[in-house]
């Protein structure tokens, strides 16, 4: 059986708690297939310190690593026991078979980063094009590089099925960020339930009602962001946007350093950014013949049609 | 000849490194260390305010949501200060406190179950008792941890997910949910509350609260993990360790009453004015970092008019006169026991409690109301004050110009396992002071619930 | 269809366009018959039925047409390298060059689309018709305005600032009230617009 181990850098813990929500398989299935070596919240019987010790010495292989947390090299900021992550990771690298940056913060830096973007990082990329922790052409034994599953935080199973795909023997495509393509070659537009309102340029113009969509005013960036969410349910029940929420684009680069969450930046009335795949040209003129067609069911409530 | 023993500690939500001073084969001073660190204060400063509610959930990935209805609260509270009345409608709120009710009781279970329970598998001897506490394989973990998965499908209902939603701004909350999902809510509600009285406290909840003492408990409740858990502190002496300074604080009151610094009898109420952050021990100081030996943590100590105070559920308990818990606490003080207990107790109240919310709720209603004038345009100090599942948390924000010109967070944590200051050590240090066994001092200090993550920030 | 045919196809239409849009300025729109037309061509009536099978349909092509020209021209201007200062004297110089070159498509903007708007419901609702133009006017505000150098404002009052000008001034030469050519007009006008305009 293939094995895993867990570690944590500057985080929040919040992939830890997604992941606790696993659902088919639940965090108990997930490993009986794939041996637990250690992870903070989980493992109660054995010190993180012996365990790294013996893998060091080479008489513990690892074959997933996976990393949640922003990485840096200064002691004072954060350790796990007497070491620093930077160092832990670096004598690891060769080591493990697959390595996995769950979430923002192991990715790119994420928040955490914005106290200090040169001594802050994640794994392969640090903040605004700055550089991450690893080389960015370096690979593990296995010849994948980090495989990066951004998003604050992830879903629990955008981690079950990249581990499970890749223990089974399976290849994953990665993306040009190296995420798993396919999870991430869906937008978070995907699957909403407003989809409706968005193809008739129906805005919702204030918070709190079901009906409308949320890209015109309130700032959401469910068409410009790379994210199942609206495919694979967070706690297999719904979405932010379903249920009124904006996205907030969490899976993109730019997240930490974008500002005004809850607005949609416009010049003259056009969204700054439109949806990928479209010219401004082809959106406009969409826009316009959308918006002079009225569909009547999306002007009412939807208790109000038939 | 003194000993120092040095330790890491997981599963307190973060990281914690414990320096324990050994003398004649007990405590003799404990050092609690929070040696992670990242700047969220900092952070936010110069952002726009509504970017708060986007980045103060991600303080805590277990707590997050306490952190979003504190920000929203405080940035209500400078609409307040604006001369501005805000309308929430009862909708709203309704629906605020239901996802705050379900992260509190979603809370208590993981921490009882993942971090609690398996220490007693490490400390009794009897391990075929124990194999259902086991993690990830043991019947019982498996089964906590799902129910408390089923409970958070409420707050994806009503806020899309958990963790880190931010779907409450000034105004209101941002969903609108029909009269089916609130029907489903309360199913889920029912099915949590079914565990609750099945493998907790194994007997139907109005026969539990009907218990005002810790006879009446014997004699009513014969099974359970409650029990479980009671009988076997009761076995391992741990019903009369882990007594701290007996003094509480919650977001409504203190006990015993503080006043300049003497101390009385009954409770009074909470001023948030006497709260004061201590750096002498911590690497953050007011105008920068210091890291010369005598500081040892990246939290700061906090005390209430000069004292230190407990805070949590034991604390809710104590200043509601809860009259099982006056009981508790005549017998066997501010334990170990009786504060886990506190804890579990809990998880049924609330439950009752997020049955009724739900019950309440009128779809009809609006959702949101925007305010009259923008955030960006108004001034102040506002703060928000919570009762988190750890205890009191405290959010006070500046705006100035548009943007935040200050953030300054105190988190539950902070109050029970902040660093010492001058006088007093921190409640958790306190209650490990005296022990013989560094395994009872782990687990007397997981029953403060630490999250470290957001001591730090 | 072969390119050679498609191109004398193309220009046969712009000759009925032509044609038409005089007619229908002298006698009126609903006056001017197909044959009429036909006639005026020196083609029959059928053969006039294989390039637009009725007057509605050539009525909304002429608009189509009439947006593909201008909006044409103006995407060429928002593509240059330009400041966008030079952008609005550009495209306000080259809507008075197109309304003296085809002054009958101007005309019939104003005298038949805008006066006969029950001719063009269906099918040409809202900015159907003259989408071409809308959007690369949309597109000049949006860029100018995320350079910095518009005003930051809501689409509509932007546009009616910049083509209510113009189709005043073609307005008032309709009237023969201008003593000088519109374009002569031209740098004026754009200044106006600009300042309005700028932020």
């Amino acid at each position: 059986m293939k094995n895993l181990l867990w570690l944590q850098g500057l985080t929040c813990s919040g992939n830890t708690q997604s992941f606790l929500c696993s659902e088919n398989p639940s965090v108990s299935e997930f490993f009986s297939e794939i041996k637990l070596v250690w992870h903070p919240e989980i493992t109660h019987n054995r010190d993180i310190t012996e365990i790294l010790s013996e893998v060091f010495k080479g008489n513990l292989k690892i074959d997933f690593l996976l990393i949640e947390g922003a990485v840096t090299n200064n002691k004072k900021l954060h350790r796990i026991g007497k070491y620093s992550i930077r160092y832990i990771i670096n004598k690891l690298k060769n080591m493990v078979r697959y390595i996995i940056a769950v979430g923002n913060c192991a990715v790119h830096g994420n928040y955490p980063a914005l106290y200090n973007p040169d001594q802050i990082s994640g794994l392969q990329y640090g903040l605004n094009g700055k550089k991450g922790l690893l080389p960015t052409k370096f690979k593990t034994v296995s010849g994948y590089s980090v495989i990066n599953l951004t998003g604050c935080p992830v879903h629990p199973e955008w981690i079950t099925k990249t581990v499970l795909t890749l223990s089974y023997g399976m290849e994953i495509e990665l993306d040009s960020y190296n995420r798993p393509k396919e999870l991430y070659m869906y937008l978070s537009h995907d699957g909403c339930t407003r989809n409706e309102y968005f193809e008739w340029k129906v805005e919702a113009e204030e918070f709190g009602t079901k009906e409308g969509c949320l890209f015109y005013e309130l700032g959401c960036r469910g068409p410009v962001t790379h994210a199942p969410c609206n495919k694979i349910l967070w706690n297999r029940k719904s979405s932010k946007t379903r249920a009124g929420m904006p996205c907030i684009g969490c899976t993109e680069f730019d997240f930490p350093y974008r500002e005004n969450y809850f607005e949609t930046k416009k010049y003259m009335g056009i969204p700054q950014d439109i949806p990928i795949g479209v010219t401004k040209r082809a959106y406009i003129m969409i826009t316009g013949v959308a918006k002079t067609f009225k569909n009547e069911r999306l002007t009412k409530k939807l208790e109000e049609t038939d | 000849m003194a000993k120092i023993e040095r330790k890491v500690l997981h599963r307190v939500e973060g990281e914690i490194q414990l320096k324990l001073i050994w003398e004649n084969k007990q405590i003799k001073d404990a050092f609690i260390q929070n040696l992670n660190f990242r700047g969220f204060e900092f952070i936010l400063e110069n952002r726009p305010p509504l970017d708060a509610l986007i980045i103060t959930p991600r303080i805590c990935g277990i707590c997050g949501h306490s952190h979003l209805i504190a920000t929203v609260k405080a940035l209500e509270d400078i609409y307040r200060k604006n001369g501005y009345r805000l309308e929430i409608s009862y909708k709203a709120s309704l629906i605020r406190n239901i996802t705050h009710t379900v992260e509190i009781i979603q809370n208590h279970i993981r921490w009882f179950y993942l971090f609690v329970m398996p220490d007693f598998t490490k400390l009794e001897k009897n391990k075929e008792e124990m194999k259902d506490y086991i993690p990830l394989n043991g019947s019982k973990w498996k089964k906590a941890l799902s129910i408390s998965n089923n409970i958070l499908k409420i707050v994806s209902i009503l806020a899309g997910q958990w963790p880190h939603t931010s779907y409450t701004v000034p105004g209101g909350v941002m969903s609108d949910p029909i009269q089916t999902d609130i029907a489903e809510a309360i199913s889920i509600t029912d099915a949590v509350l079914r565990f609750f009285e099945e493998e907790i406290i194994g007997t139907d909840i109005n026969n539990y609260l009907s218990v005002g003492s810790f006879d009446q408990f014997k004699d009513k409740i014969k099974k359970g993990d409650l029990l479980t858990f009671i009988e076997l502190t009761l076995k391992n002496g741990m019903d009369k360790l882990g007594k701290s300074y007996n003094r509480f604080i919650t977001v409504d009151a203190i006990v015993p009453c503080v006043r300049e610094g003497v101390v009385k009898k009954r409770s009074c109420r909470f001023d948030p004015s006497k709260i004061k952050e201590i750096d002498s021990y911590s690497f953050l100081k007011k105008d920068g970092t210091d890291f010369s030996r005598k500081r040892y943590s990246w939290a700061k100590a906090v005390r209430y008019d000069g004292l230190p105070m407990e805070t949590g559920p034991l604390a809710r308990k104590v200043v509601s006169k809860n009259r099982l818990f006056q009981d508790l606490l005549r017998r066997f003080g501010d334990s170990y026991m009786v504060r886990v207990w506190a804890r579990i107790d809990e998880i049924g109240r609330m439950l009752l409690t997020l049955k009724s919310y739900l019950l309440s709720l009128n779809i009809k209603e609006k959702a949101y109301i925007k305010p009259e004038v923008k955030i960006e345009n108004l001034e102040g100090v506002g703060t928000g004050l919570i009762e988190a599942a750890r205890g009191s948390l405290l959010h006070k924000i500046e705006l100035k110009d548009g943007k935040i010109k200050k953030y300054n967070i105190i988190t539950p944590t902070t109050w029970n396992l902040g660093p010492r200051c001058e006088k007093f050590l921190s409640p958790a240090e306190k209650a490990i002071i005296g022990l013989d066994s560094s395994l009872k001092a782990e687990m007397i200090l997981r029953s403060f619930d630490i999250c470290s993550v957001c001591t730090t920030h | 269809m072969p390119k050679a045919k498609k191109d004398i196809r193309e220009k046969r239409k712009e000759e009925i366009i032509k044609v038409a849009c005089k007619l229908f300025a002298e006698r009126g729109y609903y006056n001017t018959t197909i044959p009429d037309i036909a006639d005026a061509m020196g083609m029959s009536v059928g053969n006039l039925y294989n390039y637009f099978r009725s007057k509605e349909e050539l009525a909304k092509y002429i608009m189509q047409y009439s947006s593909r020209l201008l909006g044409e021209e103006i995407k060429k201007i928002n593509e240059e390298d330009i400041p966008t200062k030079d952008k609005v004297f550009r495209i306000v110089r080259k809507f008075f060059e197109i309304s003296e070159e085809r002054p009958e498509l101007i005309e019939y903007f104003l005298r038949v689309f805008l006066a006969n708007r029950e001719v063009f419901q269906e099918g040409c609702e809202g900015f159907l018709c003259v989408s071409e133009v809308v959007t690369e006017l949309m597109i000049f505000l949006e860029e100018g305005a995320k350079k910095g150098d518009l005003r930051q404002q809501d689409f509509f009052p932007a546009f009616v600032t910049l083509m209510g000008p113009l189709g005043g001034m073609v307005f008032l030469k309709g009237e023969e009230i201008l003593p000088k050519k519109p374009i002569e007009y031209s740098q004026e006008l754009a200044e106006n617009i600009w300042r309005a305009l700028k932020s």
